[in-house]
């Protein structure tokens, strides 16, 4: 298995200052050097050849053409170089989280996943857009190809307004009446306040036609509700505050968020869209890597 | 069923002052949350459910947790305070009724010992004044001290707690030991006074507080105390309070002494001193210094294995002549009463000797006994006078007095020779052939009076020619220094007659008798003074005996006359708890004198007419230490002794005894009630053991934190 380099531990990345020094940091330390991802258009409309580079799926090489050039050759189709990718950033005032022991923010955290997204998608000539929400898409870059947009993407995610309220549901039902093509949605939140609707926004947008990924980010001391002692802990996105025995909650409360994971990852399955629960103590290499090997492996399964 | 009702008491009730602090917890519970640590958070909404599914159990959880601190500080509270069951009548009164407490106060010797910063006697001072403030309104309180005499400090029942704690505060430590039974009498007589029903008390309670060392309540298993204790126990509830133990690691000064060549004559001086270790380590770097007069003279550096005695001695040159006091010491323990002793001496010239001569020639060969360099004496001089001479002679310039068988006295004679004799004198009476047996007689002391010519009576003349001496008392000071060949040579004295003579008083010590109670030599002591009589004759010429040409004798008449000069050169040393008594050779009435005490404290006396001079007595020794005289006019001068603890005091230890016939242990207990059927130590220990049961919980009930993050 590929080493991982450990220059994109969040406590490296926190060194950087500003998504584009950490977007520079995550392209050249370990994108670059990343096998081609397994996003491509699925048109079944032979074009052209296009001369084989390492990362290729050998299933499109084009034997006959080998057998009379002794080269590689792999089919291109119609659709691929036309694949939507749009991240999808929660922007509230929870994913701006961060306690003392952590590196980065939620928010900070999402960013650079946003980044090495778009990065992956604009590399191999596919249109990625951003947008940002928090109780509605309050901003948003449309998709397009090419290298350049990846600045314009950084620009949108940079410095975001933060609002203090979250309805991830109400969102969902907003960009499926918004996304007219196919598009590959890569949901990054916290996935914090009202849920319910959640499992049928995920599956309209599933219905759509959309590859729906869900990435649920939580800060490693609320996964674990490690706080030393007795704390008043006063809530954001205006939920009031609260005296809490820490010793004598922290087993209850581990189960509720353990039962939130688990509740999102049913709904997730449920809808057909893939669901990642990721802490944001969690080296960016070790998470993308994992979801591109889970998207290739749901990806297979679907066709 | 009985109908018996154990009930809980306290014996220290002042400690349920810290009840209080069983608010604490709660305290620090509402300060915890009030100025809890402050965080934003996001993940409210886990919060919100985790508290609603748990919340009855956090609640459970804190309030329980609250519980057993409040629990565990309220049982500690318990603990100190020294709980123990009794019966409920007993208990009640002891609670309500109005009560007189004899409280006796322990002032002796052992309980100077010093830990930390306070002495034992602080401690017993602290918790007399803590029963003290307990006493409800209307209790009466008297107050005696348990030390070498039974002193009644408030006798008649003290309502005012303040003025009580008032004399409290000024208890001083005695320095000597505790008599138990004359103080539980004096407490018994309190309690039986009749004037006590007068103050409508309902219950007396005799309330001791001690350090529980054995010499005092070894006391208590005598018959005599147990019957004392009977008696009170009819009248009062008895309670005994150890307020801290005695600890076995005392040093001390167990011993002073001079030893003199010549009776303090000339100008080199011995001393000795015992340095004695009851503790149960060795000790080492044990100072041990010499002051005379007050100027350091030498200091040495010495180390005792456990139990050990070690004697240092010392030299010194050319001591002037006169009245000294040494002081040897070691540097501190825990005991400091003991690391100090003084040696009150003088030291002389020459010795003074006058021979009294009954008939002529009877002390001339004597005179040469007593001064074999006569007629210029190096050390002893003497001088010899006929009978007739004697009342006009001043003998208290002299310093041996010799009878030589002088036939009889008159009333002004026995006076002063009698005086003579009480300030410190010696007196050799030869009792030979001349002397006139009823006339002796009539000057016979009549105990316990110790004034007059002889201790006994004379008797016949009987004839020991066939008869073997005895040397009765080898050990004697006096025969200390004879080797066995002087000792048969002792045992030979030529004797053919003698007076018999029959002791009357037990203060009369036989040094030579005949087998057949036919005594020929003996010691007396009157005062300070020491008395010697032998019952032949001296006479050259006389057929009674030719003991003068003996040559044994001469050591004999010597070692008596430097061991008589010594005691009186000592008759400046005492024990605590002495009676002082001394004669002025100056005739007066009425005149005053100054003692300043060793604490610097002054008293002061009056001089009584004694015969021909005059006396006065000192009971308050309860110090150690150098004691200083000013007389007044017409005397007139200054003199001083000293006063030093008894040895035995300084074995201090914790009495170790059962005294199961009074129901009584005083070994390992903090407080002790005699009376009700107490088990202080069981309550105690049950408590102390509940809270530790509780702590243990109260850890194991917490939840887990070794993966906690520094949050």
């Amino acid at each position: 298995m590929q080493k991982l380099p450990k220059s994109l531990e969040p406590k490296t990345l926190a060194e950087l200052s500003g998504i584009r020094l950490r977007a520079r940091h995550i392209v050249d330390g370990y994108l670059a050097g990343l096998h081609r991802s397994p996003f491509h258009g699925r048109s079944i409309e032979f074009t052209q050849h296009r001369e084989y580079t390492t990362g290729d799926d050998i299933r499109h090489i084009d034997w006959k053409v080998f057998g009379r050039t002794d080269r590689f050759f792999v089919k291109q189709y119609e659709d691929e170089s036309n694949l939507i990718c749009r991240v999808i950033l929660d922007t509230s005032e929870s994913m701006h989280f961060k306690a003392d022991s952590s590196s980065l923010s939620k928010y900070e955290y999402g960013q650079c996943l946003a980044a090495a997204w778009s990065w992956l998608i604009l590399r191999q000539s596919d249109a990625a857009g951003a947008m940002l929400f928090d109780s509605t898409i309050h901003a948003e870059i449309p998709a397009h190809a090419g290298s350049n947009h990846f600045d314009a993407i950084l620009d949108l995610i940079d410095d975001p307004v933060v609002k203090p309220r979250t309805d991830l549901p109400s969102v969902l039902h907003e960009l499926v009446n918004k996304l007219t093509r196919r598009n590959v949605v890569v949901i990054i939140s916290d996935c914090f306040g009202e849920i319910s609707g959640l499992e049928d926004q995920l599956r309209a947008l599933c219905q759509h036609k959309h590859d729906v990924i869900l990435l649920q980010i939580m800060d490693r001391v609320e996964v674990d509700f490690a706080l030393r002692s007795d704390v008043t802990l006063n809530g954001l996105e205006q939920t009031g505050s609260r005296f809490v025995p820490v010793r004598q909650l922290r087993k209850a409360y581990c189960e509720q968020v353990t039962r939130f994971r688990q509740t999102l990852s049913e709904m997730s399955a449920k809808a057909g869209a893939s669901f990642h629960a990721i802490d944001s103590d969690q080296p960016l290499n070790q998470v993308i890597q994992e979801i591109l090997m889970q998207h290739a492996a749901h990806s297979v399964a679907k066709v | 069923m009985t109908g018996k009702i154990i009930a809980m008491g306290f014996q220290f009730q002042g400690m349920w002052i810290w009840a209080v602090a069983a608010v604490i917890p709660i305290i620090l519970h509402l300060l915890h949350r009030s100025r809890s640590r402050q965080m934003d958070w996001a993940a409210m909404q886990f919060i919100e459910r985790a508290l609603v599914q748990s919340q009855s159990r956090v609640r459970l959880n804190q309030w329980l947790r609250l519980l057993t601190r409040m629990a565990v500080i309220l049982l500690v509270v318990t603990a100190l305070a020294g709980p123990r069951s009794s019966t409920s009548a007993q208990s009640e009164v002891t609670d309500k009724a109005r009560t007189y407490r004899v409280i006796v106060v322990d002032t002796s010797f052992s309980m100077a010992e010093i830990q930390g910063n306070e002495s034992t006697l602080d401690l017993a001072i602290k918790k007399a004044t803590e029963i003290i403030r307990a006493s409800g309104e209307g209790d009466g309180i008297s107050l005696i001290l348990l030390s070498d005499i039974a002193e009644r400090v408030i006798s008649t029942p003290a309502f005012d707690r303040d003025d009580v704690i008032a004399e409290l505060a000024a208890l001083e430590q005695l320095h000597g030991s505790a008599q138990l039974r004359p103080t539980l009498e004096s407490a018994l007589e309190l309690m039986s006074s009749d004037g006590l029903g007068g103050f409508g008390f309902e219950q007396i309670e005799l309330i001791v507080i001690t350090d529980g060392d054995h010499l005092l309540w070894s006391q208590a298993e005598s018959e005599a105390s147990k019957r004392v204790l009977d008696e009170i126990r009819e009248r009062a509830v008895i309670k005994v309070h150890t307020v801290r133990e005695v600890t076995e690691n005392n040093l001390a000064i167990t011993a002073l002494s001079g030893v003199n060549d010549a009776g303090g004559v000339g100008n080199l001086s011995r001393f000795s001193a015992t340095v004695t270790s009851y503790s149960a380590n060795p000790v080492t770097d044990i100072q041990v210094t010499w002051r005379l007069d007050g100027k350091l003279l030498e200091r040495e550096t010495i180390t005792l294995q456990s139990g050990d005695s070690q004697s240092v001695e010392l030299q010194v040159d050319a001591i002037p002549t006169g009245s000294h006091v040494l002081e040897c010491y070691i540097n501190g323990d825990s005991v400091s009463i003991d690391n100090h002793r003084w040696l009150s001496f003088n030291t002389r010239a020459e010795l003074k000797v006058l021979l009294v001569e009954g008939t002529q020639g009877d002390a001339e060969i004597l005179q040469l006994v007593f001064d074999p360099e006569f007629p210029r004496g190096r050390n002893v001089v003497t001088r010899r006078i006929d009978k007739t001479s004697f009342a006009s002679t001043e003998v208290f310039t002299f310093d041996a007095l010799v009878l030589c068988d002088v036939p009889s006295f008159d009333r002004g004679d026995i006076a002063r020779i009698s005086d003579f004799l009480q300030r410190g004198g010696a007196v050799f009476i030869i009792a030979g052939d001349s002397v006139n047996v009823e006339n002796y007689n009539q000057w016979s002391w009549k105990p316990p009076f110790r004034t007059g010519l002889i201790p006994g009576e004379l008797g016949v003349s009987v004839d020991v020619a066939a008869q073997s001496l005895s040397v009765v008392e080898s050990s004697h000071s006096i025969l200390q220094g004879f080797d066995d060949d002087l000792l048969r040579s002792l045992e030979q004295l030529p004797v053919q007659k003698l007076r018999s003579f029959l002791p009357n008083d037990d203060a009369c010590q036989s040094l030579l008798v005949f087998p057949d109670a036919a005594e020929l030599y003996t010691e007396f002591k009157a005062g300070a003074g020491t008395g010697f009589l032998l019952a032949t004759d001296t006479d050259s010429a006389s057929v009674w005996s030719e003991v003068v040409t003996w040559p044994v004798f001469l050591p004999l008449i010597h070692e008596s006359l430097k061991y008589a000069v010594q005691r009186r050169d000592q008759s400046g040393n005492f024990e605590v708890g002495d009676l002082v008594q001394r004669i002025v050779s100056v005739p007066t009435r009425n005149a005053r004198l100054q003692l300043i005490l060793p604490n610097e404290q002054q008293r002061s006396a009056i001089l009584e007419p004694f015969q021909e001079s005059s006396h006065w007595s000192f009971e308050e020794t309860h110090l150690s230490g150098v004691y200083h005289v000013e007389y007044d006019e017409p005397i007139n001068k200054q003199e001083q002794f000293v006063v030093n603890v008894s040895n035995e005091e300084s074995a201090i230890r914790p009495y170790d005894g059962q005294l199961a016939g009074i129901g009584l242990d005083v070994a390992g207990e903090p407080a002790l009630s005699i009376n009700p059927a107490t088990s202080s130590s069981e309550w105690y220990r049950v408590f102390l053991g509940v809270v530790v049961v509780l702590l243990i919980g109260e850890w194991y009930s917490r939840p887990d934190t070794h993966d906690l993050e520094g949050v």
